[in-house]
């Protein structure tokens, strides 16, 4: 286990090391890095003073070392469009609003789609079945940005029931996180429904039935416990589809998170903003998918050693 | 010759037809407008079965122009990003994960951890850092697509080339003394073609979706082209007044990725009915 742990740790750094290089290379590829770290009307002392904090006049290598000891110490430069702010502390007070949103829309997506799965496996053929592979079919083909739109308009204009757009309570929260989850609960009943079907044909199964224990104990029970492993993997998925989901989202209902401000970050041209946004959507993605590897692992024996 | 016909998806092919191939391919024969001609008199027409004119079928945009041409228009640029981004993506995919499998070792961990890299790096994210660096444009939309999908080609192919280049034949090829080259395109290619074309079939709906993502975030195809990802933003400020002009762009773009997601699973199970299951 020790070992598998190491293995996964260091494939994990290393990707981390890989996309540090990348988001490095893209500011070289910027042009002038000062041009892109300092407004327009800087005096030459800023100048100076950006050129000897980053180590402009160094080699290329030391330069990186010295973005990532920066990056290390929470340093990425001061954001532009919000002048005299740390970049990091601009995304940072962001990311709340994030983390509350994806988690409302992945507790949406757990509590509709693995009943909806487990139903139209537990009811393979039937009208249930197809309605549950029509919704994923159909979940799978709407695009996001439009979902929330159609949703504003008929929630929020036509309707009236819940706010337009904006930053608030529960109220603001049920549209975006719907719209967000709409997807994800398409692909996750999907998974659930082929993994519990190959689970339900399993000779314990058949076992359990033949004790005579009734079927909703079986289903519920002892099925579901074991196909939960393959959903399991689908989590590292979900929270890379719920960060790019914010983007979009958050974007659409003017929801003032992570997502949002990269965008507005690339209107304002503030560079150092992105270049912390995706970094730190990556180490989220990274460090999530290795905790679902590990857990995966303690599940499943097997694993360990592959 | 019906049983062969059976199962095929004839819905999904007749609204590809309809919604994407022939207005992309005749867009100047079936758009009763031109896209682009702005006429303020005209401005935020209903479509027709809300008290519009036949004159515009979908209605108009803010700028009086007709939506149903618009989006005609914008077909040309689903045809065009996804077969210029698919055959980049799977060529290039399917090439290096041909090399990774056949020559195992360093090479193909070198390229199965690149493969890694790529799935952890969240595609809009990729984008939005590359719309800092380069202004939008058609190229930069292609090389997102292509850096999205070649490592879904490089995992599949790489995973069946393994099995194959353990193959007596393969084996036999290398003793009479066949190059690297002619074993890879003449002995493994052959089979793992049909994945490569269930997986590029599958890939299509993910490739219209990213670039109408794109799009509409305005890190795409850059305005005025009517690609249905603008077409949507165009109407996202509007859509209390004149729904329709988000509606219908997005309703294309939904018919279009539902009928090709339809496509690729019956292909896959003709094709190849035991693997690529998810």
């Amino acid at each position: 286990m020790l070992k598998f742990l190491i293995r996964r740790l260091g494939q994990s750094l290393i990707a981390l090391a890989v996309i540090s290089v990348l988001v490095f290379g893209l500011s070289q590829l910027t042009g002038n890095p000062t041009d892109a770290l300092l407004p327009m009307d800087a005096s030459p002392e800023q100048r100076e003073n950006i050129i000897r904090h980053w180590g402009l006049d160094r080699p290329l290598h030391e330069q990186y070392f010295t973005f990532v000891g920066n990056a290390l110490q929470g340093d990425f430069g001061e954001s532009m469009k919000w002048r005299g702010q740390p970049a990091l502390e601009v995304v940072m007070r962001h990311l709340p609003a994030t983390l509350q949103l994806g988690g409302f829309a992945v507790l949406i997506t757990i509590i509709a789609a693995i009943p909806l799965g487990v139903i139209a496996a537990r009811y393979r053929g039937t009208w249930i079945d197809s309605f549950a592979n029509m919704f994923a079919l159909l979940g799978q083909a709407l695009p996001p940005f439009w979902l929330g739109l159609i949703f504003i308009w008929i929630f929020a204009v036509w309707l009236g029931w819940l706010p337009t757009s904006g930053y608030g309570g529960l109220y603001h929260m049920i549209l975006p996180a719907f719209a967000m989850a709409w997807f994800q609960i398409a692909a996750l009943t999907r998974l659930t429904r082929s993994a519990m079907i190959d689970v339900l044909d399993t000779e314990y199964i058949k076992l359990a039935r033949a004790k005579g224990l009734s079927g909703n104990a079986i289903v519920w029970k002892h099925a579901l416990r074991n196909a939960s492993i393959v959903p399991l993997t689908f989590f590292g998925v979900l929270a890379g589809s719920i960060l790019k989901g914010s983007i979009v989202i958050e974007t659409v209902f003017a929801w003032p998170g992570t997502g949002w401000l990269a965008i507005e970050a690339i209107r304002g041209r503030d560079f150092p903003v992105i270049q912390t946004t995706v970094l730190l959507f990556a180490i989220i993605y990274l460090v999530l998918n290795f905790l679902i590897d590990v857990l995966y692992a303690i599940i499943d024996p097997r694993i360990r050693t592959g | 010759m019906l049983a062969k016909l059976k199962g095929v998806p004839f819905f999904a092919l007749a609204v590809l037809l309809i919604v994407v191939v022939v207005p992309g391919l005749f867009a100047e024969l079936v758009a009763p407008h031109d896209p682009f001609a702005a006429n303020l008199r005209n401005r935020m027409q209903p479509p027709l079965f809300l008290g519009g004119t036949t004159e515009f079928i979908l209605g108009t945009d803010r700028l009086g122009r007709d939506m149903l041409s618009r989006i005609i228009y914008g077909a040309r640029y689903v045809i065009v990003i996804s077969l210029i981004g698919i055959i980049l993506g799977a060529v290039l995919g399917s090439a290096l994960g041909l090399v990774a499998g056949y020559y195992k070792g360093i090479v193909d961990a070198l390229i199965m951890r690149t493969v890694d890299i790529s799935f952890a790096l969240p595609s809009v994210l990729l984008a939005l850092a590359f719309a800092t660096i380069w202004q939008p444009s058609f190229q930069l939309v292609i090389g997102v697509v292509v850096l999205v999908i070649w490592a879904f080609f490089a995992r599949q192919v790489r995973a069946e080339a393994l099995v194959i280049s353990s193959k007596d034949y393969v084996a036999r090829a290398q003793l009479v003394g066949s190059s690297d080259l002619r074993i890879l395109t003449r002995h493994i290619l052959p089979g793992v073609v049909n994945t490569i074309v269930v997986l590029a079939t599958l890939q299509i709906g993910v490739v219209i979706m990213l670039e109408a993502t794109l799009s509409f975030l305005g890190i795409g195809i850059p305005r005025p082209a009517p690609a249905w990802g603008l077409l949507v933003a165009d109407g996202r400020q509007l859509i209390v007044t004149a729904w329709w002009i988000s509606f219908f762009p997005g309703l294309a773009i939904l018919l279009t990725v539902l009928s090709v997601n339809l496509l690729g699973d019956w292909l896959r199970d003709r094709l190849d009915p035991k693997r690529l299951r998810s």
